[in-house]
């Protein structure tokens, strides 16, 4: 018995190490690097985030066509969809399996992925595969986009909007004798009305609105001061912020006096059933609710509020909409970076090279670019006699196939071929374009986007800050705790996780960057 | 004595050839994927890059673990998860052997197929389908117990305001998923007792109680005693799907219901420290390991036959 156990032992140590080895072996094999291709034939691997769009299969097959006959390579392109989509972003990238071209951002995953060397660096690329594109770009946006001293994405060429605000029903807000909701103390005035009168949850808030709570209900305050803010430190750890006429000052958001205050209104709002009593276990966004009339608000950013505009318009065309951005009381509304949207290319990559000179035509060839973002000539779109993007006849804008822009081509959007561009089109939402406007008059651009806060000595302080995050100020913020207790509970667990240290690393950072300027 | 060691080796494995060559499928698959990922484990100790793979990234020493305990949240969520699957393991075991012992009683063929399917059901039934279903109940504004609540004219409860409520709701959704499921293993040891004991019994004049208390529950001692070894292991794992699904982003709820996997994947999915993730793994299974073989020492202990080894 005993002496069999030791010929299983044996044997079986055996198997293992040359499985171990075999395994070693093939782990270990040769990588191969970007060098310059014949132009032989390839087929490349695009993420995007979000989600697909019902004929995009169709349109891709038109864009194979061209590619093929242009560079000789295939497109396959896969979305994340928007449930869980930065922790898939993660997974693809580090997964090892080949992706050549990914939608990058600040406000998706782009400073943490380029620090941790997930990219090609594209200073020398660049030039060689994509020239002009390349050359297009001012030393201003290439110092947004920078990590380490390196350029790892190709940010697109247009400014986006920033912040988000609310859509509502004027027509609701009318028939109960209230006009334009203008300040938070409106909007508190509706909400009441909405809830006593009609009988819905007037913010039926959940799953997306989880997200933008907590970084951005501080600012709907009237003590939210004039000027435009900047978030310090990207990604999720968004809280340390500075304001542009005041740059010597950074301050942690949960610190500030209109966060305190902002508190205050979120428990009445809460108290009073403004919304879910349960909303941090709600998974439905506000926004589909709205559409479907179960809730009186959303919150969006300006271009979903008008593509939200045009779908209501044809669904529900009784309904009368307004916007209301708490950024509108600003004289100087802060501007998104410029390298708000670009593609990168992640280093499992064997063909940067090609993928460069797809980025290329997409920058730069406007067949390209009405493709991946307005779909199919006649289809889906056309050009009425002016010139301008009509939807063909017989397609409404809730019905078809390929919504406008939604696909997330925003990674290559250009200015000059963006057709459906909300200060050019005529049939935008007027309230959008005004805004839009607004800000391209009067916006502050980022000062300080080139400041790349290194996390490292602070990680395990920043991962421990998070999880008091989820904990303590997402109940927080959505009322459910009395922040006369809640709020000291908040500050204390995140001083005892560290916010000191981070504080103090943050200043030592900001210092020595301040110095330097 | 190395030359007849090998010599030895060599007859043995010749002798027994179609024996090894039959385990190796099992040995195959242990090492596949049991043992190779367990090389993951150095990244516990390593900053992870891309360009450095596994292999070459630096190492940093204990630095990843140092998010676990800089909070001290990871003592109240071990307590948790020690405490959860403690009273699961408990509840499950002891219902699973009631319902096997009940259904073997029952003499219609019929009702005991009909009970035992019923019960099985809930199996089938996924997690994030379960979350759903608790959260329409609980829901304050239109959740079930709410509506009904209101119409018998009482005042409506926020149940995911009230974290004790979670100490009972936690451990019924596991019963209801699970007792069914566990019992099977049951009745099959129940079914496996001599009839002629209980035969005998009878004309001896046993009540029913004395029947199960005297044949029954020590026949079923030891597959008892081996599934809550089995079970022990894995004390510090499982039922992630429940309490994310049910408790998701609920903070309010977490002093109450964070367990060590929601807890870890919370600021992992924020973060996404790959390092991290491996350190909080590794502290995961060596606190499992270290409860199996305290387990297994007391067994051992008191019934020495029943023990591992």
């Amino acid at each position: 018995m005993k002496r069999s156990i030791k010929k299983i032992l044996s044997f079986t140590f055996l198997c293992t190490f040359f499985l171990f080895l075999s395994v070693l072996f093939f782990c270990c094999g040769n990588k191969e690097s970007g060098k310059k291709d014949e132009l032989k034939k390839v087929s490349l691997t695009m993420w995007l985030v979000g989600d697909s769009v019902p004929d995009y299969d169709e349109m891709l097959a038109e864009l194979n066509k061209i590619m093929e006959r242009d560079l000789n390579a295939t497109l396959k392109v896969n979305f994340t969809s928007w449930t869980d989509w930065k922790t898939k972003l993660r997974l693809v990238i580090s997964s090892g399996e080949q992706v050549d071209l990914v939608h990058m951002a600040p406000w998706s995953i782009y400073d943490e992925q380029a620090k941790l060397g997930a990219f090609y660096a594209l200073e020398e690329l660049a030039p060689q595969y994509a020239p002009k594109t390349w050359a297009s770009y001012s030393e201003e946006v290439l110092k947004q986009a920078q990590v380490n001293d390196h350029v790892y994405m190709l940010p697109f060429r247009y400014t986006d909007p920033e912040g988000n605000g609310f859509l509502y029903r004027l027509d609701l807000a009318k028939k109960y004798g209230l006009s334009k909701i203008e300040s938070i103390d409106d909007l508190e005035k509706y909400m009441k009305v909405v809830k006593e009168k009609e009988g819905i949850i007037p913010y039926n808030a959940g799953g997306f609105d989880n997200q933008v709570m907590s970084e951005s209900f501080a600012m709907w305050m009237k003590t939210w001061p004039d000027s435009a803010d900047e978030n310090l430190v990207v990604g999720q750890m968004n809280y340390i912020k500075v304001f542009q006429n005041d740059p010597e000052h950074p301050f942690v958001l949960y610190e500030h006096e209109s966060f305190k205050q902002a508190l205050q209104y979120a428990r009445r709002f809460y108290t009073n059933g403004y919304w879910s009593k349960n909303v941090l276990a709600n998974n439905t966004d506000s926004r589909e609710a709205f559409l479907n009339g179960t809730s009186a608000i959303t919150n969006l950013n300006p271009i979903n509020a008008n593509e939200e505009y045009r779908r209501l318009k044809a669904k529900n065309p009784d309904w009368e909409l307004d916007w209301w951005s708490p950024y509108q009381n600003l004289s100087h509304p802060p501007k998104s970076p410029a390298n708000n949207n670009g593609m990168s290319i992640p280093i499992s990559s064997k063909n940067p090279g090609r993928v460069l000179m797809l980025l290329e035509k997409l920058h730069q060839d406007q067949a390209y670019a009405d493709l991946t973002t307005f779909g199919i000539r006649g289809k889906h779109w056309d050009l009425d006699g002016n010139g301008e993007i009509i939807l063909p006849e017989g397609v409404t804008a809730d019905t078809t196939g390929f919504p406008w822009d939604r696909p997330c081509p925003w990674g290559w959007r250009e200015e000059k071929f963006y057709r459906s561009g909300p200060t050019k089109l005529k049939s935008t939402w007027p309230v959008v374009r005004d805004w839009i406007q607004y800000i391209y008059d009067n916006g502050a651009d980022k000062m300080f986007a080139d400041f790349k806060f290194d996390k490292v000595p602070v990680e395990a302080e920043m991962a421990a800050i998070d999880s008091v995050k989820t904990q303590y100020l997402d109940p927080l913020i959505w009322g459910m705790v009395d922040p006369g207790k809640g709020y000291q509970e908040l500050i204390d667990k995140m001083y005892q996780a560290g916010l000191q240290k981070v504080k103090d690393e943050f200043d030592r950072q900001w210092n020595a960057y301040s110095g330097n300027r | 004595m190395t030359h007849t060691f090998l010599q030895r080796e060599k007859r043995g494995f010749r002798e027994n050839f179609i024996y090894l060559l039959m385990l190796l499928p099992v040995l195959l698959y242990f090492f596949i994927f049991h043992y190779l990922p367990m090389t993951g484990l150095i990244l516990a100790f390593k900053k992870y890059n891309h360009t450095g793979g596994i292999f070459g990234s630096p190492w940093v020493g204990f630095d990843n673990f140092r998010f676990l305990f800089i909070s001290g949240t990871i003592a109240r969520v071990t307590f948790n998860t020690v405490l959860y699957n403690l009273v699961f393991l408990i509840t499950c075991q002891f219902l699973a052997v009631v319902i096997a012992i009940i259904l073997n009683e029952l003499k219609s063929k019929i009702i005991k197929k009909g009970v035992h399917s019923l019960m099985f059901l809930p199996y089938f039934v996924s997690f994030v389908v379960v979350g759903a279903i608790v959260y329409n109940f609980f829901n304050f504004e239109y959740g079930m117990v709410n509506t009904m609540l209101r119409a018998l004219g009482k005042e409506p409860v926020n149940v995911y305001g009230i974290p004790i409520a979670w100490w009972f709701i936690m451990p019924f959704l596991n019963i209801w998923k699970w007792a069914g499921y566990t019992s099977v293993i049951y009745l099959a040891g129940v079914t496996g007792i001599d009839e002629q004991l209980y035969e005998a019994a009878r004309i001896d004049g046993a009540t029913i109680w004395q029947r199960i208390r005297v044949i029954t529950i020590p026949a079923l001692k030891p597959l008892i005693i081996t599934i809550i070894l089995f079970q022990l292991g894995s004390i510090l794992k499982g039922q992630f799907e429940l309490f994310y699904n049910v408790i998701g982003n609920n903070g309010q709820l977490y002093n109450a219901t964070d367990v060590i996997d929601t807890y870890v994947f919370r600021m992992l999915v924020h973060n996404f420290d790959i390092g991290m993730g491996a350190a909080a793994g590794l502290y995961q299974s060596l606190f499992g390991l270290f409860l199996i073989l305290t387990a297994n020492y007391f067994i051992k202990k008191y019934q020495k036959d029943y023990a591992f080894f």
